[in-house]
């Protein structure tokens, strides 16, 4: 037997899983803090665009992934600064972040393209970022399960009023906690797209941010099934890839509906039993 | 407290006005040239002039049912989905032959029968209602792909567009010269009657107070669920009928991507109106002038279509830190202190 298709199939699963996991481990840390950020699909592309607009202008993938990860944190440090300092509603300023970042990404582009500089970019290698997400998986759930710090977030995630009293910086904590899901919405963006489209396209991120919060839920707000769910995700999109690969005459717009439906089931199948946060988006 | 509201909105109207010109001189244009063709853009004839009240109507329609779940604790996030739906539903009455009047009932009745979707899934099931209605966007979008593809498709046609809706089905216009349609006349008709439903009723009364306190109003014995799953019906209706205003009075068919995002933008139009319908009437004019202004400056000197979205997050955003909890406190403190002062 053939271990060639085998695996391809593992390479082309790890693509698509890589993006979901770094999105939604960054997202879990986030709610873990007791926020809500609607916000990665923006973070993850503005992050696309800094990834790719920098690696052209320097050469180098590796800088571009590093303008991917500030590009991601700094729109959730506009979530940070709104919501948790100014204390604004969390989804209403996600969702407005979630326009500019569209608006603005979509301007620059165009901006780039009457230049007529819009090169592909140079690749990253395929499997860096995925290595870079199993590390920040068992990372994230030994910090946010096993010390003291991880004690403080979920605190602040499960009683802010109370972790308060007891001296815990909750505004400080819930900041931190953001910038660390900015930063990996960030390496979700640039991984999709220094790996596979190597080039910005408006909107590229195909709603794969708001596909991160619902891993989230489905992972019933623990790191290793957040890993799972990101998992199977990726693989509903994996099917779905390949079968529209095969040229079937099914029309395509099914294949894009696919993810979405199968996580809404999905959803409607475990949300039941998911517990969330008690404190998500008390302040 | 309404006038704070109002200084908000205008300062932050005015903020997003002066990053715009800083974007447009940033771009290589000259400011004077972009101010004068958004002044044409947006009054420079009658024609023009309406064109930004049909925006408006959109925005407003969807505005008012983000406004209806934002005040009974929800949030619909999924007016874009539900304008879709009603796009959808309107385009196949209005190619089959229904009326203008069937057509924007089968736009509201799938706009509502999509927005109780997520309803049913957060009541039943417990499925946040922020991740069902923003997930069933994306299913909305694609829908209209697939049935442009399909069953909705021109006979005969090239393109990836329905065929023309009948002439029964257009929404009669009100000036020979413009585009301006009835639907702009429902649209602040439905104003008008959900400013008296939430204020007036005691059906919104019971919304409101289960917005403003769940625990509270079942306490007080009031059938929550049922109300939120009909606020939320009603929301979705409100967005299908836009959707099918937009589709039997503007575009006279269907085509692919038919919303920029408008309904998520109505979402910053029901906080800008800080939930009350008059309130959003005026926010949703504001936003229809700046959309159809930009639209304006991407045809006459040619700057990028995105500005638009990027000048309404930029104004709701500011809207949002001056309206926001730390601030007003602050601004609070500030003027009960002078207050002491002065006595």
């Amino acid at each position: 037997m053939n271990a060639e298709p085998l695996l391809e199939l593992a390479l082309g699963f790890a693509l698509v899983v890589t993006p979901l996991l770094l999105a939604a481990l960054g997202e879990w840390v986030v709610e873990k803090s007791g926020v809500i950020n609607v916000a990665v699909e923006g973070a993850m592309l503005v992050a696309c665009f800094l990834a790719y607009f920098v690696t052209i202008q320097t050469g180098s993938p590796w800088i571009g992934v590093l303008a991917a990860a500030g590009g991601g944190a700094s729109i959730a440090l506009l979530l940070g600064v709104a919501h948790v300092l100014l204390r604004a509603d969390a989804v209403v300023v996600g969702t407005a972040l979630n326009l500019l970042a569209l608006g603005a990404t979509g301007l620059a582009m165009q901006a780039l393209s009457r230049q007529g500089s819009v090169p592909v970019a140079e690749p990253l290698a395929p499997l860096a970022l995925t290595a870079v997400a199993v590390v920040l998986v068992i990372g994230a759930a030994w910090l946010v399960n096993r010390t003291a710090v991880g004690l403080r977030l979920r605190a602040c995630g499960e009683d802010p009023v109370a972790a308060r009293m007891l001296g815990v910086p909750v505004e400080r904590i819930r900041v931190a906690a953001l910038l660390v899901g900015g930063l990996l919405a960030g390496l979700a963006g640039a991984q999709l797209c220094l790996v596979e489209a190597r080039t910005f396209v408006e909107g590229m991120t195909a709603g794969r941010g708001f596909l991160a919060l619902a891993i989230v839920v489905c992972g019933r707000y623990r790191a290793a099934g957040v890993a799972i769910a990101a998992m199977v995700f990726g693989g509903a999109i994996l099917i779905q890839f390949r079968v529209q690969a095969t040229g079937s005459e099914i029309p395509y717009p099914i294949f894009l509906m696919f993810p979405y439906l199968a996580t809404l089931l999905v959803l409607a199948l475990l949300a039941g039993r998911a517990r969330a946060p008690a404190g998500l988006g008390a302040s | 407290m309404k006038q704070n509201a109002i200084a908000s909105f205008a300062i932050s109207l005015l903020f997003a006005s002066l990053c715009g010109l800083g974007i447009v001189a940033a771009l290589g244009a000259s400011p004077t040239e972009a101010v004068a063709a958004f002044g044409r853009a947006i009054a420079g004839s009658s024609y023009r002039f309406g064109e930004t009240w049909i925006a408006a109507t959109l925005l407003l329609l969807c505005g008012l049912g983000a406004a209806l779940g934002f005040r009974s604790g929800l949030f619909n996030i999924g007016a874009e989905g539900q304008l879709l739906a009603g796009m959808l539903a309107a385009t196949a009455l209005g190619v089959a032959g229904g009326s203008f009047v069937l057509v924007l009932i089968g736009g509201a009745v799938a706009g509502a029968v999509f927005a109780a979707i997520a309803a049913v899934l957060r009541a039943k099931r417990n499925v946040p209602e922020v991740l069902a209605t923003l997930l069933l966007n994306f299913v909305a979008l694609h829908l209209v792909s697939l049935a442009l593809q399909t069953v909705l498709r021109e006979p005969g046609g090239d393109l990836p567009q329905s065929a023309p809706l009948l002439a029964v089905a257009e929404l009669p216009r009100l000036f020979a010269e413009s585009r301006v349609h009835l639907g702009c006349l429902i649209a602040i008709l439905a104003a008008f009657v959900l400013e008296g439903v939430l204020f007036r009723t005691a059906f919104g009364l019971r919304l409101r107070a289960a917005g403003e306190s769940e625990p509270a109003a079942r306490l007080a014995g009031f059938p929550v669920d049922r109300d939120r799953f009909l606020a939320f019906s009603l929301a979705g209706a409100l967005a299908g009928l836009a959707g099918a205003i937009e589709v039997s009075g503007v575009t006279h068919r269907l085509f692919e991507n038919p919303s920029p995002g408008f309904g998520y933008i109505a979402i910053a139009v029901a906080l800008l109106g800080r939930n009350r319908p008059l309130l959003i009437a005026v926010a949703a004019y504001a936003f229809g002038v700046l959309e159809c202004g930009c639209l304006g400056l991407a045809r006459e000197i040619g700057l990028p279509r995105g500005l638009a979205q990027v000048l309404q997050a930029i104004a709701i955003l500011g809207f949002l830190v001056l309206e926001s909890r730390a601030v007003r406190e602050f601004l609070t403190r500030r003027g009960s202190a002078a207050a002491r002062g002065e006595a």
